[in-house]
């Protein structure tokens, strides 16, 4: 027995692990895998859903493509669609049509289409939560028309853009699925998702589409979007203010300071930007420093207001004050009524540091 | 075999700091939040507190019977037969932990990292190490375990902090609107085992070569445990807020997959997780088996220590390749610490009181 137990189980360990340490068991080549980056999702008609997926293409792999493009390094990417009443049914319809095994874990983004987004994302998100291949943090977008054109026309752009190009551009605001999270789940905290187009085969962001849970009620156009930052004091600094509506003079936001005072009737933001003059257009003489500072404070105010006011008509707790009052203790009883009526004030303070090259 | 069978303090209290801190911010965090919303961390306060007054009664009737294990001492305060089932009730128990915390890594482990993979091989493999080390002596594995930390605590503490920028503790409020009624609930009042590990003491206590700051290491290594366990209820909850954070299996996992480490060799660092959680495994499976040979041994006279681990191993692994539902995984564990709390904090506590009570008497 002691011989069982001694050199014969210690040879038998050996011998079986051997077997296991080959690694040729069930292995799958990397070019045997299709690495999808993005994902499509449009609303057809009532029923029918679009999937499209956007596919790496690794040299010497075939796929059933209908569409390629690629990036300036030359990585091409390749698109595959399907039709089903749900998001499972159109990646299994997917999974037959590729001759690789469908790998979902590089997944950088997900586009939804204009429609399905104002329908509502809950349904498709809850096949990302429960997707162990998924990733947190894949990027969120709205196409402003639908995704499907959208990766016809994107030549890569999309996943450039998606996997590292975003962080150069200093005001975008990224939404990331679980940043997204909270929002699906309450009303006491609204929530954005940036709206990309491909305009004369560039990726510009159309908007922000602001969302009500999963439900995207309104869209900041690209004109006012960059108040979001603002007003979540998020990714502010480069953002460019003007004195007036001729856009007399451009004020370049260095850095804003955010207090927000709560109660349960109203609520105050007080904002102190410091920033400076990069830009007057006027031939004539400039304000004085103070009488410029008021005016660029005084737009920024009213233009600040209007964008809480119109997602707060369209039941977007952009500022998560319905968090604000539950952590508070205060009622968030029919919340979204309540907020169209809640009572906001907000005051800027600017300061301008610097002319640049100029004296004023 | 058994060449080396005393450990130093330090090293008891490593292999218990590994062993509190088990499976437990995956497994009870989400059956809290659903009974204590982001109250959830509460309860791993409320543990902790009870479980260090356990763990004083545990080091004190350790203490009082330095040479001999659970078994020995009980068959002869209850008598052979009343201390046999006592005995029998605790091996059972301290088996089923190391058990059903095997089953619910390799859930974990399907769910994170190989959703391919059959467990039985690297099951096998696991179990193989584990009793291999124990063969070797209760040193042997130690030591091996003191190495293992080396690695474990800079890993945990790099899958932990970084995902504090992400946190916003404001989720946590109010403080005040706590319902206490919610605490008296099964699942809510099973987390009460959640430091369960301190039962070591009984087995590991005539084993020890110096036993003088025993009590302190205990409730050190419980300290630390318990801050990893309660960073692991709190931080999800600050991440995805109260409401989504029930809807999650693993909030745990999930909020380690919101850090990016751009620039970073290793970018995402949830991959982590399943890598110190199988090393966290190794101190817990070695100090079920550990305690439940030795209480065989004591209990039936068996002496033939490799055969007892070979098929506590055995009998680990099977159960760890049967595919159980994780919602009756979790039922199994909620009545099954419940379990452990009677026989590993009422009954020693009985017990406890009687012995002072007695002794005060005869002084």
């Amino acid at each position: 027995m002691r011989g069982f137990f001694g050199t014969g189980l210690k040879w038998a360990v050996v011998l079986f692990a051997s077997l296991m340490l080959t690694g040729c068991w069930d292995v799958v080549e990397v070019r045997h895998d299709a690495f999808i980056v993005g994902i499509g999702i449009d609303q057809i008609n009532e029923r029918k859903l679009e999937v499209s997926l956007l596919q790496l293409v690794i040299p010497e792999t075939k796929s059933g493509n209908k569409s390629s493009g690629g990036d300036k390094e030359g990585t091409k990417y390749t698109m595959i669609s399907a039709t089903g009443e749900s998001l499972s049914e159109c990646v299994q319809k997917l999974r037959d049509k590729l001759e690789e095994r469908l790998t979902l874990s590089k997944v950088a983004f997900v586009v939804f289409g204009n429609d399905i987004a104002r329908q509502g994302l809950n349904p498709y998100l809850d096949y990302f939560y429960r997707s162990n291949e998924i990733d947190q943090g894949l990027q969120l977008f709205v196409a402003k028309d639908d995704a499907r054109s959208l990766f016809e026309k994107e030549k890569g752009k999309l996943v450039h853009f998606a996997v590292s190009g975003f962080s150069y551009k200093p005001t975008f605001l990224p939404m990331k699925l679980w940043m997204f999270t909270p929002n699906v789940f309450s009303v006491l905290e609204g929530s954005y998702i940036p709206i990309i187009d491909i305009r004369n085969g560039n990726l510009t962001i159309a908007g922000m589409g602001l969302f009500n849970r999963s439900r995207m009620t309104t869209v900041l156009q690209n004109e006012t979007m960059n108040f979001l930052n603002i007003l979540l004091d998020r990714h502010v600094k480069d953002i460019i203010l003007f004195s007036n509506e001729n856009r007399d003079q451009s004020f370049r936001i260095d850095s804003v300071q955010r207090k927000i005072r709560w109660s349960e009737q109203s609520v105050r933001i007080d904002y102190r930007l410091k920033g400076s003059i990069i830009q007057s257009t006027t031939e004539t003489t400039m304000p004085s420093q103070k009488q410029l500072e008021t005016k660029i404070a005084m737009k920024l105010e009213r233009d600040l207001v209007a964008v809480l006011l119109q997602a707060h008509n369209q039941g977007v707790d952009i500022l998560g004050i319905g968090e604000k009052f539950r952590q508070n203790q205060w009622s968030t009883n029919r919340w979204l009524s309540k907020l169209k009526h809640l009572g906001i004030q907000v005051h800027c303070d600017v300061t301008i540091i610097s002319g640049l090259g100029k004296t004023h | 075999m058994k060449s080396y069978t005393r450990i130093s303090t330090a090293q008891y209290g490593i292999v218990l700091m590994f062993a509190y801190i088990c499976l437990t911010p995956f497994g009870f965090p989400t059956l809290l939040y659903r009974h204590l919303g982001h109250h959830a961390w509460i309860m791993v306060v409320v543990a902790f507190v009870f479980s260090a007054a356990n763990a004083y009664i545990t080091f004190d009737l350790a203490r009082k019977f330095p040479e001999e294990n659970l078994v020995e001492w009980s068959q002869r305060l209850f008598g052979k037969l009343f201390g046999s089932l006592y005995s029998l009730a605790a091996l059972i128990v301290i088996f089923l932990w190391g058990t059903l915390m095997f089953m619910e890594l390799w859930t974990i482990i399907n769910y994170t990292q190989l959703p391919s993979t059959p467990a039985f091989a690297p099951n096998l493999y696991l179990i193989g190490a584990i009793v291999y080390l124990l063969s070797k002596g209760i040193e042997a594995w130690a030591r091996a375990s003191q190495i293992l930390a080396l690695v474990l605590v800079p890993t945990i503490v790099a899958f932990t902090l970084p995902q504090l920028p992400n946190a916003s503790f404001a989720r946590l409020l109010p403080l005040t609107d706590i319902s206490w009624s919610s605490f008296a609930n099964t699942e809510v009042l099973a987390a009460l085992f959640m430091f369960r590990a301190s039962f070591f003491v009984f087995f590991i206590y005539p084993h020890l070569k110096e036993t003088r700051s025993v009590y302190q290491w205990s409730i050190l290594a419980m300290a630390i445990a318990a801050a990893v366990i309660l960073f692991s209820v709190m931080v999800p909850t600050t991440i995805f807020g109260e409401k989504a954070v029930k809807e999650l299996a693993f909030p745990f996992q999930e909020a380690a997959a919101t850090v990016e480490l751009r620039g970073l060799p290793i970018q995402k660092i949830s991959f982590l997780a399943p890598v110190i959680w199988q090393i966290i495994i190794v101190y817990v499976l070695g100090t079920t088996f550990f305690c439940v040979s030795r209480g065989i041994q004591s209990l039936f006279g068996w002496r033939k220590e490799m055969r007892i681990l070979v098929a506590l191993g055995t009998a680990t692994y099977l159960f760890s390749i049967i595919s159980v539902p994780y919602a009756t995984l979790s039922r199994i564990v909620v009545y099954w610490s419940l379990s452990g709390l009677i026989v590993f904090a009422l009954i020693p506590t009985i017990i406890w009181a009687i012995l002072k009570v007695f002794g005060e008497m005869r002084r």
